[in-house]
């Protein structure tokens, strides 16, 4: 399982790279929430030790990683206001610029 | 001791509350309040100042630890030199405050800068108050950018405002980070941070002496004026007049004097200390004072008076043997009394003839009598004539110096010098006969009265000198000292009445004395140079960027792959133990089934053009994820999970709505081109290399964190074990959440607020300003749809309280199963934003009146806040455990800290949520400037170059 959990990040992360990398600024928004979701299952699986049970104090069998579980959930909340700022953004520069491609956001240039 | 701590406090608490003070009542004058409460702390100060703990050499000190192991605490020092400077600043600016009350014609202007001001008192007193070196260096660099933004007070006019306000910053700033360096090696070279431990220590042996002394004293030389740094300070005479008198005369520009007389025990009295600031003082002092009788203005005249001063001031504090602390302290006091009074007299008298210039004036005596008065005071006191306190300063200086004839001449000459400037300030302005009619409007009377005080002042303290100043000054002045209104006929007194009488001389020669002492010298041009030196290297490095925003991700990207490669993640992979592939159970199956289907959806969403499908596929990639979250089995998490990307489902989809369909169009179309030219396809490899490389650094990545990570040995263990017993909750997520990680909690919420804050704040300027954005979008938004049928909207309508009873279920029994305050506030947040998508945002507006999300928000950080400081009170910590109602059982719930937090966590992120529902539903665009694109930098007005007065005339 190590494998499929370690191969799948590492194919979230390519795939949301290259979607940050779009000329189209939807789509590279869109390629966060691909990264972030990426980082999460990172989280989850390099906890500490599967469990077969939830994480609670009454179980009997070994329970699943509490720990990380609970960053995640932080985690997922912040992601969403940050991915609904960025959205935001996202609008705001296709009305400022009167596009949403992002090469002709240049205006860093002189 | 906490006397101390108000004194510092109560001017920034006044300040950052004016503007709620001016909102409760428009038309109070916040001058008289500021003014009232500097007059409080004097006499706070005074109160302390005489005490025997004081007077007989001892220094108090009070402590508020905040990283004691950094030595970084809020520590304050308290002797009698930061006593006197406590004294003057509270006691100047009891008089300024008042003064700024009803010095400005505009009542805004008046607000803005009196809260200013504020600030500044603030920052002045803690910097003279501070015991710890780190917290002197914030103070002394915060007094730097105030003072940055009073000289830059009318920059929004004039474009010499702006030149002067920036010219200071960078020289004052400048001199801050060499004091900071400096600070630093004073620090680790004496082994404390604290002024109260150093002061015990000599340093002049250390192996550092030089360049830590060098260091420090570039911060003192620049902030206070010395050549040749002086050039920032006339420069800001843009400053309005109050400030200048107050930052630019009495307190700020002394801060340098100030850092030099405290470390003058530790540091002091080398051959080095003592020839560097005699020749860098004296050179300051007799240059200023050449320059300053040909100033044509008036503030430009008090200017140069004050760099020379300060320039007599840091020289004396490098006469051998301490012999010239004296004449300092004296020096510090009387010149912080007169050139203030003459400064806000100047301020009036540019209010009342809308001029500076001294060649305009004339005759003042009869309109202005009073600033008449304070003036003749004043001048004279700067002259060095008896009974006033500047001729005791002018005594004790030529006295420092009588030992050496040259020293002695240069002292003479400036001395002379000054007096010729303060007979100017008095005959020209107020008693020549005018040149043309000098136009004059009355003054509010308190202009006027209150620099009565500081002329009162002067005189007081110089009739009684030796009652009054003696115990400030003995514990401060490492030799026996005599000091006198009166010493007798001796040859100091007799130097001091050839330097007056030579001042007289001079005055009559003024004329001559103008055109002689015209020579084309000065130190701005040197600075204009290395300005524009540094403009043009940095000209030269933006070269390098090519603006496109793609490019910059690029390389940010490959750095951080570079490091990760380079930081052992290549030799980590060949030393690995061998992958397990281990057994294969049911819900391993089920995990792949996810991951295959979540991949596959991702992948998806790379793929397809149009964005609509787009976002379904990375709908169904989130649920997937969903999906295996809840086979870990991590039940908390899968459900906020699914109920997340729901929402972020309809938030993506509202957001592509509001962009136009031109505008997708294209960028669709820029998805396509890649492979229709070389450069395209150069484009898109290098992008699939990063990608990929990503992709297999990352997958490279987990695998190794995936195989050498710790088996139940970690602190997760802990959490299981003690959740129960520490936190009394079955629940472990949640009581990580609440309790053990409680504060990360806390700031979690606090940032997912400001991200939907900063959404509303992004997408509603211009809100209300209208007008039409250049490229109109057609309305998809949810106000104008009506594909809804009546059926839907009963549901959405039942769904909504549904959602709430969901929410309260989750908070009240969320320590005990599934779910807490964050899928209740989602929960309850997707109700809502069902009801935006149903009925649209008109309709929710009117309906739902209490729906005010800014509060909600406002209301959970609150709660979470108060509620974390709760147990602090009844002895506990921060975020501890406190049980409200102990004996309370009902329906087996617990109503403790924990379950305030979830309430808390609830309503911030359902307030979070419907912001961003209210925000993105709302039916308008936000309309920019048409011209928005081709005006990057917002251009100033620039109207005058050089004010000739600060007011306009009707």
């Amino acid at each position: 399982m190590n494998l499929v959990f370690a191969m799948t990040v590492g194919i979230l992360f390519g795939l949301g790279v290259y979607q940050l990398l779009r000329r189209d600024l939807i789509k590279a928004a869109m390629g966060f929430a691909l990264l972030f979701t990426a980082v999460n299952l990172l989280l989850l699986a390099v906890g500490a030790f599967d469990g077969t049970v939830p994480a609670y104090t009454d179980q009997t069998e070994q329970s699943s990683d509490p720990l990380v579980q609970a960053l995640i959930l932080t985690a997922i909340v912040v992601s969403f206001g940050s991915y609904a700022l960025l959205l935001g953004l996202v609008n705001i520069v296709s009305t400022r610029f009167g596009t949403a491609r992002t090469d002709d956001v240049n205006h860093l240039q002189n | 001791m906490p006397i101390l701590l108000l004194v510092v406090g109560m001017p920034f608490l006044l300040g950052m509350t004016q503007h709620i003070i001016q909102r409760l009542n428009g038309r109070m004058n916040t001058g008289w309040l500021a003014s009232g409460s500097m007059s409080v702390s004097f006499v706070l100060l005074l109160t302390i100042a005489y005490q025997p703990v004081i007077v007989g050499q001892g220094a108090l000190t009070y402590t508020l630890e905040w990283l004691p192991d950094y030595g970084l605490n809020l520590s304050f020092y308290l002797d009698s030199l930061s006593l006197l400077f406590g004294l003057i600043i509270t006691g100047v600016g009891t008089v300024v405050f008042l003064y700024s009350g009803y010095y400005f014609d505009e009542t805004d202007e008046r607000n803005r800068f009196i809260h200013l001001l504020l600030l500044f008192t603030s920052a002045m007193l803690w910097l003279i108050f501070s015991n710890n070196l780190i917290t002197l260096f914030i103070a002394w660099e915060l007094t730097s950018i105030i003072s940055f933004l009073l000289i830059g007070f009318k920059g929004n006019k004039y474009a010499s405002a702006r030149e002067g306000a920036t010219r200071a910053l960078v020289v004052t700033g400048g001199g801050g980070l060499a004091l900071l360096v400096g600070l630093l090696a004073l620090g680790s070279a004496g082994g404390s941070y604290e002024f109260s431990d150093l002061l015990a220590l000599d340093l002049t042996e250390h192996a550092w002496y030089i360049p830590l002394t060098l260091l420090l004293l570039l911060g003192a030389f620049t902030k206070s004026a010395q050549f040749p740094f002086h050039f920032w300070l006339p420069g800001a005479m843009d400053a309005p007049t109050p400030a200048s008198a107050f930052l630019h005369s009495a307190t700020m520009v002394k801060a340098g004097v100030y850092l030099l007389a405290r470390l003058h025990p530790v540091l002091g009295d080398t051959l080095f200390w003592n020839n560097a600031l005699m020749i860098v003082g004296l050179t300051t002092m007799l240059f200023s004072a050449v320059v300053a009788v040909r100033q044509p203005d008036l503030k430009g005249l008090l200017a140069f008076t004050t760099t020379s001063k300060l320039g007599a001031l840091v020289a004396l504090l490098g006469v051998p043997g301490g012999y010239g602390v004296k004449a300092a302290l004296i020096g510090i006091l009387a010149h912080a009394l007169y050139k203030s009074a003459l400064f806000l007299s100047v301020g009036n008298i540019d209010h009342a003839t809308g001029t500076r210039l001294v060649n305009k004036l004339g005759g003042l005596w009869k309109n202005m009598p009073i600033t008449g008065v304070v003036v003749i005071v004043s001048s004279l006191s700067m002259a060095g004539l008896p009974p006033l306190l500047g001729f005791v300063a002018k005594e004790t200086l030529l006295e420092a110096f009588v030992y050496d004839p040259l020293l002695l001449a240069i002292v003479f000459i400036s001395a002379a010098l000054t007096a010729t400037a303060g007979y100017i300030l008095i005959w020209d302005v107020f008693f020549a006969k005018a040149t043309e009619e000098v136009h004059f409007h009355p003054l509010h009377k308190p202009l006027e009265v209150g620099l009565l005080v500081l002329a009162l002042a002067t005189v007081i303290l110089a009739l009684f000198v030796t009652q009054l100043l003696i115990p400030l000054f003995t514990p401060l002045i490492p030799v026996e000292f005599k000091l006198v209104l009166f010493p007798g006929f001796n040859n100091v007194f007799f130097l001091s009445v050839a330097a007056i009488t030579t001042g007289l001389a001079l005055f009559f020669l003024r004329n001559l004395w103008r055109r002689v002492s015209e020579f084309s010298f000065n130190t701005i041009s040197v600075y204009d140079r290395l300005i524009a030196t540094s403009e043009w290297v940095a000209d030269q490095v933006l070269k390098t960027q090519n603006g496109l925003l793609r490019h910059y991700l690029i390389v940010i990207i490959s750095v951080v792959m570079a490091i990760l490669l380079y930081g052992g993640l290549v030799q980590d992979i060949f030393s690995m133990p061998s992958v397990e592939l281990g057994t294969f159970t049911l819900p391993d199956l089920l995990d792949v089934m996810l991951l295959v289907l979540a991949v596959g959806a991702a992948y998806a969403s790379v793929r397809v053009r149009h964005h609509l499908n787009a976002a379904l596929a990375l709908a169904i990639f989130g649920y997937a994820i969903g999906g295996v979250f809840f086979v870990e089995p991590a039940p908390d998490v899968a459900l906020v999970m699914i109920l997340v990307e729901t929402l972020a489902t309809v938030v993506l989809i509202i957001m592509i709505g509001r962009i136009s369909a031109k505008q997708r169009a294209e960028a669709m179309e820029a998805l396509d081109r890649n492979f229709n030219n070389r450069a395209g396809a150069f484009a898109s490899i290098r992008d699939i290399t990063i990608a990929v490389i990503t992709g297999v650094s990352m997958f490279a990545f987990a695998l190794i964190a995936l195989v050498n990570r710790d088996n139940r040995d970690s602190i997760a263990v802990w959490h299981l074990d003690n959740a129960e017993s520490a936190v009394g909750v079955t629940d472990v997520v949640s009581a990580i959440l609440t309790d053990f990680r409680g504060t990360d909690t806390l700031i979690e919420i606090a940032v997912f607020a400001t991200a939907t804050l900063g959404l509303l704040a992004l997408l509603t300027i211009n809100r209300e300003a209208g007008g039409e954005p250049e490229d109109p979008i057609e309305e998809v938004t949810p106000a104008k749809i009506s594909i809804f049928t009546p059926m839907i909207q009963v549901v959405a309508s039942l769904v909504f309280p549904l959602t709430l009873i969901i929410s309260a279920v989750h908070i009240l029994y969320g320590a005990n199963a599934p779910g807490d305050g964050f899928t209740a506030g989602i929960v309850s947040g997707l109700g809502i934003a069902l009801y935006y998508v149903v009925f649209g945002y008109d309709y929710v507006n009117e309906r739902f009146t209490w729906l005010r999300p800014v509060r909600f928000v406002v209301f959970g950080l609150a709660l979470a806040l108060i509620n974390a400081v709760i147990p602090i009170l009844s002895g506990g910590s921060f975020m501890g455990l406190v049980e409200y109602a102990p004996g309370l059982d009902f329906a087996n719930l617990k109503f403790n800290t924990t379950l305030v937090f979830e309430i808390a966590i609830a309503v911030t992120v359902f307030g979070g949520v419907s912001l961003i529902m209210e925000t993105i539903a709302h039916p308008t665009q936000v309309p920019f400037p048409t011209d928005a694109r081709r005006t990057s930098t917002s251009e100033m007005p620039v109207i005058v170059q050089q004010p000739e007065s600060e007011f306009e005339q009707a």
